[in-house]
């Protein structure tokens, strides 16, 4: 089946064109997400709103994109806000535990609250180590790089996922991985 | 060549992105550099270890769960003006009372003024206040038996 033929069958909401578009592209969006947010249940809430987004919002679709950029556009709008929701979150309990804001510029890889522990179970202590870099790293850079690096998209693919230039793009991942470099020799530095 | 500029290359050293003059002058230090193999040999067990992370697997009933949250989301759709029309009880309650005893004070006006709606004519001015009306209803349909009279 075809973008073309799949997006008229889901404009005339039929319940098996959303079934192999989920099918489809599930994992996709949710190997995104998961890179995004770098936690499953997280992951999987968003991947889960961005499939009922699409289906609610086919008739805004104006097909003039391919079918997993238009999910993959819907599926980073959905991680910024949550990545927003806990941040603002993680500011509140900071705030709470009478924590110096400082922390927050570097970042700590042995700091696990009890979020961290959801989500890094499965990593050895290099990956929980980078990831932790990752997470500080300004939203769009984090998500540019991780759909270049862990997606495998090209910077033309993500630049149409994220809505904004090819040069904005490259700029994104290179200063991306000069402050993971950054980050990380300070982590070496330190230990 | 210092530690300091092999730090600002390393991820790009390590991704072979750099200038090959520059990639060769780093390979250089490094043969003499212990730090500096140390800092790129750390970098490259952590940077490279997110490549070799796997994605977990998807919850098998993730499409079920997209069908039961879209017909939640439907039936909201409905739902979301009934807190609001509960709300608003107590105001439609009152809206009723309100009617029901104009419309007894219009009903006995019209029995008693002989099928006519006089009042209105006489006393039922655009400044009179509801309150007003209902304080002295008995005194104008007095007034309008009175007028009906005349
Ligand atoms: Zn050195």
């Amino acid at each position: 089946m075809t973008d073309a033929d799949l997006l008229k069958s889901l404009a005339g909401k039929d319940e098996n064109a959303f079934r192999f578009l989920v099918e489809k592209y599930q994992a996709m969006v949710f190997k995104a997400c998961f890179h995004i947010l770098n936690n499953y249940e997280d992951a999987e809430d968003v991947a889960q709103d961005t499939f009922v987004e699409a289906y609610l919002s086919i008739a805004s679709f104006r097909g003039d994109a391919k079918i997993s950029t238009w999910l993959y556009r819907i599926a980073i709008n959905k991680s910024k806000n949550l990545l927003r929701k806990n941040r603002w979150q993680l500011l509140m309990q900071r705030f709470d535990k009478f924590l110096p804001g400082e922390k927050s510029v570097v970042f700590d890889a042995e700091d696990h609250s009890a979020h961290d522990d959801m989500h890094l179970y499965e990593k050895n202590e290099d990956q929980k180590v980078l990831w932790k870099a990752i997470e500080s790293l300004p939203e769009n850079q984090r998500i540019a790089f991780t759909l270049s690096k862990y997606d495998e998209l090209s910077y033309q693919e993500i630049a149409e996922a994220m809505q904004t230039s090819l040069s904005a793009v490259e700029s994104l991942i290179h200063r991306a991985k000069l402050n993971l470099q950054k980050k990380l020799v300070i982590y070496f530095s330190e230990k | 060549m210092s530690g300091i500029h092999i730090k600002n290359d390393v991820i790009a050293y390590l991704e072979k992105t750099l200038l090959p003059e520059k990639q060769k002058k780093i390979e250089e230090h490094l043969s003499s550099c212990s730090s500096c193999q140390a800092l790129v040999k750390r970098m490259s067990a952590v940077y490279f270890s997110g490549d070799k992370q796997e994605v977990p697997e998807l919850t098998p009933y993730f499409y079920t769960r997209i069908c039961a949250q879209l017909e939640n989301e439907q039936q909201s759709t409905w739902e979301i003006p009934l807190p609001v029309l509960r709300s608003l009880r107590p105001v439609a309650a009152g809206l009723f009372v309100l009617t029901a005893i104009t419309f007894t004070i219009f009903l006995s006006n019209y029995i008693l003024s002989g099928n006519q709606f006089k009042m209105n004519t006489k006393v039922g001015s655009s400044e009179m206040s509801y309150e007003y009306y209902l304080e002295n209803s008995g005194d104008l349909m007095l007034n309008t038996i009175v007028s009906n009279e005349n």
